[in-house]
Formats: structure tokens, sequence, C-alpha cells
């Protein structure tokens, strides 16, 4: 879903502010080139959040 | 999540407390091909209704109950299909492959939310492309490294938490700790077992960590900054966390519409200044934070635009990192929007040619801990109540939470009580933070000759009252 104008995508795309790469390609990359790097570490009172 | 009917551009509402499900689901739905669209743990039928109507969402997921509130059987009411936390646990063992879906960088990531001057909340959608270049312009500010380890302690739910951790998190390739708000002891413990380098934390608990009994025995040296907003830090706050842990402490304004100033020691050096200033990155002034293609303007009621120093204005804001729209409200969209410029609402004040200081909010919104609150909301549910002639919602100033709901009645006959209030506004499923703490009875509401309510005056009033009882 793009919502914005051509317009705006065009300028800022020129402009270099905006790219082609999404949150998932940085997120594949870091999983590819830092496997051995701890991610995600879950509250430590959880089972009281999700139980 | 593509089994269950996860489309391209489907949107998914979430309501999850901080857990790894809630993380990971902001990437799974997009893998997927679909929106995530989160929601506050506060939210009750009365919000979820009307996000399921505005977003023609068909999947909802959550937790069976919480606080006392059965998220799931709410949701049944309103959306197709409603996930469990444990539904997801399911899905995120299974090892099928995804089937490849093409996904933008100009794509919408998420739809959070925000309340402003109006009794509903709004959409605030924003692109990939949108999210990379706001939290990049913070990862700049705040000079974070690769590998950072961050502590997430506000709701993963909107701006602060997706835009200065979630964000960040992915474009530095670093370690996201969470923790779900608040507990004041866990907090300081995380932060010391986990090794964290950067985090956002609210003025008061700023406060609360220099004056905890014992903090000498935890060693708080591993972080290297910490942003924090929503009210003005101390200077006396900044010089004692650089002073025992060199600790920068970093004022950010921002709002959900993805506009945003960050006064890191890069744009803002200066300690003293760095309380109450924010780099005006509208203006060319070389900053060394490298931040680059916002345009800003501060004008007067009339729109003409400010320049002088002292002079205070409405900030007008335009950037890669603003939304397009508010999500299917075309009408709100063209009040919001001048030029391609967003009426921030929010008033500066000009220090000089490339700095401006908050002054105060144009909006009628009340902000308890981080939340905005419509004040029109509160006002429209509880005129529908029988002992209520008037009334006048305004935030009442509190040193933890920034502020609470404190309501002006104009009682029908009998007074109302405040629990009264209070049991009227959980009976049409408004969420509890959005519920009066405090009343006050008086014979009439101040207005202007047109009839609009004089907030100002009732703020007044309020003060002169907390100060009788003290």
């Amino acid at each position: 879903m793009i919502l914005h104008s051509e317009d705006v995508i065009r300028e800022y795309t020129e402009k270099g502010y905006w790219g082609v790469k999404t949150l998932l390609d940085y997120f594949y990359e870091n999983v590819e080139k830092n496997s051995d790097r701890e991610a995600l570490v879950d509250p430590q009172i959880k089972k009281s959040l999700s139980d | 999540m593509q089994e269950s009917g996860v489309l391209k551009d489907s949107i998914v509402l979430v309501q999850l407390p901080n857990t790894w499900e809630l993380a990971m689901l902001y990437l799974a739905i997009a893998r997927a091909g679909g929106i995530i669209s989160p929601m506050p743990m506060q939210w009750r039928q009365r919000e979820l209704k009307y996000l399921a109507k505005l977003t023609n969402a068909k999947h909802y997921i959550t937790v069976e109950e919480f606080k006392g509130f059965k998220h799931i059987d709410a949701g049944k009411e309103f959306v197709e299909r409603v996930f469990s936390i444990h539904d997801i646990r399911k899905m995120a063992k299974s090892n099928k492959k995804p089937e490849d879906v093409k996904i933008d960088a100009n794509d919408i990531f998420t739809i959070c939310w925000t309340s402003g001057t109006e009794a509903d909340p709004k959409g605030c959608p924003l692109s990939h492309n949108n999210w990379i270049y706001q939290s990049g312009n913070l990862v700049k500010a705040c000079k974070l490294q690769d590998g950072d380890r961050q502590l997430c302690v506000a709701p993963l739910v909107n701006m602060t938490a997706v835009g200065v951790n979630y964000i960040p998190w992915i474009l530095t390739a670093g370690t996201f700790v969470l923790h779900h708000p608040f507990y004041p002891e866990m907090c300081l413990k995380q932060l010391v077992e986990e090794s964290i380098n950067f985090t956002i934390l609210v003025p008061a608990v700023l406060n609360m960590i220099l004056k905890y009994p014992g903090i000498e025995k935890f060693d708080l040296s591993r972080i290297r900054t910490i942003t924090t907003g929503s009210a003005p830090p101390s200077k006396w706050v900044m010089e004692e966390f650089k002073r025992r842990w060199d600790i920068d402490i970093i004022n950010i304004w921002g709002q959900n519409e993805g506009t945003a100033l960050v006064a890191g020691p890069d744009d803002v050096p200066d300690l003293e200044k760095r309380v109450d200033h924010f780099p005006n990155w509208g203006r060319d002034c070389g900053w060394k934070s490298g931040i680059r293609g916002i345009e800003t303007k501060i004008v007067d009621a009339d729109g003409n635009e400010l320049n002088k120093a002292g002079e205070i204005g409405e900030l007008l804001y335009r950037g890669p990192n603003v939304i397009p729209c508010y999500f299917n409200r075309p009408d709100l969209t063209e009040k919001a929007f001048i030029n391609g410029f967003f009426r921030t609402g929010d008033l500066f004040v000009i220090k000089d040619e490339c700095y401006i200081g908050f002054y105060d909010r144009k909006k009628d919104v009340i902000i308890r801990g981080g939340f905005n609150i419509s004040a029109a909301e509160v006002e429209n549910v509880l005129l529908e109540h029988p002992k209520v002639l008037e009334v006048a919602a305004v935030g009442m100033p509190d040193e933890i939470l920034g502020e609470r709901v404190c309501v002006f009645v104009v009682p029908k006959g009998e007074a109302p009580s405040l629990e009264e209030l209070r049991e009227f506004m959980k009976g049409k499923g408004v969420a509890i933070y959005k519920l009066p703490e405090k009343l006050v009875i008086v014979d009439k509401i101040p207005r202007n000759p047109v009839g609009k309510i004089l907030k100002s005056l009732l703020r007044e009033e309020l003060k002169k009252e907390l100060n009788k009882n003290v």
C-alpha cells in the first residue's frame, strides 16, 4: 500500500533521502552478517503478561 | 499469517504487551504482505470497534485476558479472525517458507494511532522509507553504534518505542531488550544486567533513578545515552547523569505523525541549552549530526512566518519522515496540512537563528504517561450522563505521568460523584487511562463569545484548587 504521492516519492528519492531497501531487507542482512549476536530479550515478567 | 488469510495490504490489528511476539509481528506481518496496526493494551471495545471499522481489518492478535479484561472475547465482536499469542507461537514454530510478496520501500509498514482534538483515534501510516529516514536521524543525533543494546521501556505501539528503539535496533543490528512498563527496580536491574547502551525514559523516571536509595551500587556506566521527552528534563538531572556515569541525556520532541526534533550532543553541545533548546533542523546551520531534508516554519495565528528571537508561533513541519495522510480520513488530512507542511499544533518560541524551544500545546489534548487523550472524547461521553449539564476536561499536572484527566462539571440537579462518572465511562467501554481522576463541581464553564470553552481559565482554577488542598 503506497500512500505518498508520486511527486513526493520522486522528490525524496532524487534527493537521496528515500531508497529501495525495506526494513525486511535490513533485518535479513543483520541475520546474515551478525548471526552470533543476541537479537531479542523478553521482559523478566513475561509469564504474567501472556499466560 | 498467509494461511490465515493475510494478503498484500491486509491490515492486522495487534494488541499485545511488550513481548518478543509483538516485536517480531512487525516484521512477520510485513513479510506476509500485511500492515501491522498496533494498539495500546489499555484500549477497550470503544477503540477496537472504531479501528476495526475504519481499517476494515479482518485479523486481530491479542492475549486471552489482561488486567481483568477479556481481549479475545471483545475482539470476536468486531473482527472476523481473532488469534491469541499462543496461536502466534505455534505459527512461529512452523518451518514453512512464506510465499514471496513484492514489498516496496514506499509501502506502508505500520499504522500507529494518535489522539488529537477529535474524539476518535487517528491512524498514522508510515512507510519503510519514512521509518528508515526518521530513525536514521535518531541514530545520527544520538550517535548510536553498530550492535548497541537497547532497553525498550515504552509500550511498543507508537513513535516513542518504535521510532526511538525498534527501528534503530534494526538499523544498528543491535540487541532489543524488552521491559513491560513500568517496574522501576526491574528497569534498573535490566539496565545493569543487560549491559544497556541506550534507552528512552520520561523525566520523572530520570529523577527517580538519581534519588533511588543505594543507586551507587548499580553500575550504569555502560549506558552512553538516554533520551527523554514529554516534559523538559532539569539541568540538574542532565548534569548529574553526566557527572556520575558520563551519560548524555537527550531531549526529544516528536509526534506519531513522524515529525521530530532531537537535541543531541552534536547539535546542542551545551548542556545548559539542551534543557530547552531544540535544533531547528529546517534551518541550514551546518548541523554536526549531518541531518538534512527537513523544512520548518514558525507561524502566527494568521499563518505569517515569524523569524525574530522571542516570537512564539506554531511549528509547521515537512520532511521525509512525515505521514502522507491520516488513514482513511481525508477530512482530517485536509485540516492537518498546509502546502505540504504538517501543522504540528505545538507552539515553539524562537530562541535564535538555529534553535527553538517548546512552549505549549495548541491542541486540546491531555498527555497521560505518553498517551494522548482527546479532551473532546472525555467530554462527549460524559455529556450523556444524566447528572451532567456541562463538562470540560483539562490536564492536571502530575509528577510521574505528566498529566492526569480532571473534569469540571456543571451538574443537572444533584451533583455526580467522581466514581459515578468513572463507572459510567467504563460502562461505555472507554479505556481506563482516559477516565477522570479529579472532579471539580462548578456553577458554569467559562466560554468565549462564540461558545468555545476557555481551558486556560480552568487550568488556572485547577491550580488554585490543588494548592488549597496542600
